[in-house]
């Protein structure tokens, strides 16, 4: 291909299209996650179990019938049970976070799959500070009692991670976004 | 990386050093974003594989005895449901778990529900000896257990069809949880 076949005109139709269609993509996911706060936190809770073990989807089996809860433990032992509530996800988190890095997938400044890398990796980032602090507060609670060390890491270290990490994976976000190439760059 | 950010923003934007700090920064922070997305990729793997396909097994614990409160406390606490039932109050006080099924050490998949029989108050029944007689035997024990009678079955050589109930006692009021005899007919031939 030479430069000549390169047409100005039909490179900005595809461009356009592919800023749309991820600019759709990533709004999609973040009304989704919106919507259904509970089946994320059922994703995150499932991410959960290769540390923790056990994993019960729905209320349906616990006394806690009205609300969705999940139960960490290692399946012999009634005390290890964990219940994740609401307040244990980053859900909200995420859906803001892909509500705003859809706005950015529309702008010419950056290429479509730049904000879709940015922005699953910023995803990931936090998604996997929740899991983490998720197992250590089932860890904790389990071996523990929920008193204690299990309120300390519930209640203050989970929260500053979560914020820390929501932080981190904000500036993750504007670094990979930022990121100019070497080529750019030298040009 | 405090180190490389200094360098990056002290050097000219064109300049080799301030190209090679932000090449790292970038190169580090792709690093960083490339574990992350493969660390939870294999953790929603991992989780889909043990939650969808080779779950952990919850171990059934004995609730037998146990109040009926208490064990579906127990139970539930273990992401087990509970189906609860009565049955015949034989060696067990009145709301004591008196059966389970899967029994003791079991294993159940998360959210896998275990049935208790609750030992009954116990009340009297009338028992008649002609609703009985007669009909198959799998048919009146099966009756007499759910009224909560701790039946057992005996078989005699009689001219009555092979299987069909030929003696039933005792007869009037029965206290729930008492032994009920039922004898059974095995034909002529033995």
């Amino acid at each position: 291909m030479t430069d000549n076949d390169v047409a100005t005109p039909t490179v900005a139709w595809p461009a356009r299209v592919g800023r749309v269609a991820v600019f759709l993509l990533i709004l999609a996911a973040s009304v989704l996650v919106f919507l259904d706060l509970e089946w994320f936190r059922s994703v995150e809770a499932m991410a959960a179990t290769p540390l923790v073990g056990l994993f019960v989807p729905g209320g349906a089996a616990t006394e806690f019938a009205t609300q969705t809860v999940f139960l960490f433990g290692d399946g012999a032992n009634p005390t290890v049970g964990f219940v994740v509530s609401g307040g244990c996800s980053v859900g909200v988190l995420v859906a803001l976070l892909l509500l705003a890095a859809s706005a950015m997938a529309l702008l010419s400044r950056f290429s479509p799959v730049r904000v879709l890398w940015a922005v699953l990796a910023a995803v990931c980032v936090s998604f996997l500070a929740n899991v983490i602090r998720t197992t250590a507060i089932a860890v904790i609670g389990g071996r523990l009692g929920r008193e204690g060390a299990f309120f300390f890491v519930h209640n203050v270290g989970g929260a500053v991670f979560i914020v820390v990490m929501a932080t981190v994976s904000v500036v993750v976000f504007f670094n990979l976004l930022l990121a100019v190439r070497r080529s750019a760059a030298s040009a | 990386m405090p180190a490389e950010a200094p360098v990056a923003e002290r050097a000219p934007a064109g300049s080799l050093a301030g190209r090679a700090g932000r090449g790292r920064l970038r190169w580090r922070t792709q690093l960083f974003a490339v574990l992350v997305v493969a660390a939870v990729t294999g953790l929603l793997t991992a989780g889909s594989f043990h939650t969808f396909v080779r779950p952990t097994l919850v171990t059934v614990p004995d609730v037998k005895g146990r109040s009926a409160g208490d064990a579906r406390a127990v139970l539930e606490r273990l992401g087990l449901g509970v189906d609860q039932g009565i049955t015949s109050p034989a060696g067990f006080a009145p709301g004591q778990v008196a059966a389970q099924v899967p029994p003791a050490g079991s294993g159940l998949r998360p959210g896998g529900r275990v049935e208790i029989d609750i030992a009954a108050d116990p009340t009297r029944i009338d028992v008649q000896k002609s609703f009985y007689v007669g009909r198959k035997s799998a048919e009146v024990v099966a009756a007499l257990r759910t009224f909560g009678f701790v039946v057992r079955v005996e078989q005699v050589s009689s001219e009555s069809p092979q299987d069909s109930v030929v003696d039933v006692s005792p007869t009037g009021l029965v206290l729930q949880g008492d032994p009920v005899r039922v004898v059974v007919s095995k034909g002529l031939g033995g």
